[in-house]
């Protein structure tokens, strides 16, 4: 301001625009409009949002994640010529979920 | 005593006034075409929206609608206030600023193709942000003042809804979608072209070259017979693909030859020339409203087909 050439406390404010009645009731309307319009705008992003997670949790949508109906990844397709019985592991190997819940399970049967 | 001469009172605007800058009438009938098309598109390709996803694409598509609408407005002020058909419209009659309503358009174009790419895929908001640019910016700013073909090109912002319903359940836009666009865009210039016979003196009073203003009543008549021809053979097109079945072919043929009747009966008559009988400005207007059921009624014929399980195709491609 003292740049401008005004010493401290001549800032000049405008004039706060003095409403009649009638227009502040109008503004308070469009006021009340404008919220119930950002309102709606809110729950129906919300509402897209929930819905195309839900349908992804059935493989629906497929938003977030590409999994199919058991929550496990796609098996990527087999190369030409392969049969699914040539691509199955062998019989001897265990197809149980080996992970730290699987050794936590094992462990604990002894003690009890 | 003498009379003071009457101030006007200054206006402020109501909801009504805001809905007036949307255009509700058009948006009902592109409200009504999209989910023709959404519709449609389901029981062609048995592809289907989740409901919810579906109403909040038809809502978006209608914000779409009014967001161009409100910058029409915006845009046409000036001439609006000229012509006594438009000058109680909103903005022109004081009751919303201008600056309001482009704001009004712009925000709820913006919130129109954001909720319609998140109900359904990128295609669809992307057809809806180009129709709302297409009707803001092509039809209104460009075309409009600048040649007597703007309704024939800017029909085209009108003809998107049933492609955008389409695209918005199956992420892509056949023949059918188009087939549906085509339908749309030749029958705006007759549907429009039957209004400016009636208001071309308004139109030439605010400079706007309309067709009967730049080439005169008689060729418009002619150019609204054509087009009536060419429609009649476009909205038979559906049977040929498949889209439309038995009852959209019989609907939409008798619909076809009704306004075919209309449209030769205002050729041949004086409607929109200066000092023109009654009955033939009578019969121009019944034409403009007889094309509004038109586009309703065969948009309906294909809704009924394929949301009741009545579609019984004719043939097929």
């Amino acid at each position: 301001m003292s740049g401008d050439g005004l010493k401290k406390g001549d800032e000049q404010f405008p004039e706060p625009a003095h409403l009649d009645d009638a227009a502040r009731a109008a503004q308070k309307r469009r006021n009340l409009w404008l919220g119930l319009a950002l309102l709606g705008f809110v729950f129906l992003v919300g509402l897209t949002t929930f819905v195309r997670l839900s349908g992804s949790e059935d493989n629906q949508a497929n938003f977030y994640y590409n999994m199919n109906q058991t929550g496990q990844e796609e098996a990527p397709a087999l190369p030409p010529g392969m049969s699914p019985d040539q691509a199955a592991p062998p019989a001897n190997l265990s197809t149980e979920p080996v992970g730290p819940d699987a050794t936590a399970d094992e462990e604990e049967t002894p003690e009890q | 005593m003498t009379d003071a001469p009457a101030t006007p009172q200054k206006r402020y605007g109501t909801a009504g006034d805001y809905v007036q800058l949307l255009k509700p009438r058009i948006m009902m009938l592109v409200v009504f075409t999209a989910v023709a098309g959404l519709i449609a598109a389901t029981g062609v390709t048995g592809q289907s929206m989740n409901p919810v996803m579906a109403a909040i694409a038809v809502l978006a598509v209608a914000l779409g609608s009014g967001a161009a609408g409100a910058i029409n407005m915006w845009y046409d002020s000036d001439i609006d206030l000229v012509m006594t058909r438009t000058s109680t419209r909103p903005i022109p009659s004081g009751a919303v600023p201008r600056e309001e309503a482009i704001a009004m358009g712009m925000i709820m174009s913006g919130v129109s193709v954001l909720l319609m790419w998140l109900a359904s895929n990128w295609l669809a908001a992307g057809l809806l942000a180009f129709s709302i640019f297409y009707y803001g910016v092509i039809y209104t700013m460009w075309l409009k003042r600048s040649t007597p073909q703007n309704i024939v090109i800017g029909g085209g912002a009108g003809a998107f809804p049933p492609v955008i319903g389409w695209a918005a359940v199956t992420g892509n836009t056949p023949l059918d979608a188009w087939i549906l666009f085509a339908i749309t865009f030749f029958w705006t210039p007759p549907h429009f072209w039957a209004l400016s016979l009636l208001a071309h003196s308004e139109y030439e009073k605010a400079g706007v070259p309309m067709l009967p203003v730049t080439h005169g009543a008689k060729a418009t008549r002619l150019q609204m017979l054509i087009y009536t021809v060419v429609l009649a053979a476009v909205s038979m097109m559906p049977l040929v693909t498949g889209l439309g079945g038995w009852i959209y072919g019989v609907v939409t043929g008798v619909l076809n030859l009704a306004f075919l009747y209309f449209a030769v009966r205002v050729w041949r008559s004086h409607a929109g020339d200066s000092g023109a009988p009654g009955a033939d400005q009578k019969l121009a207007r019944s034409m403009f409203l007889f094309s509004i059921l038109y586009l309703f009624i065969v948009f309906a014929a294909l809704i009924v087909e394929h949301a009741a399980g009545l579609h019984f195709p004719v043939g097929g491609l």
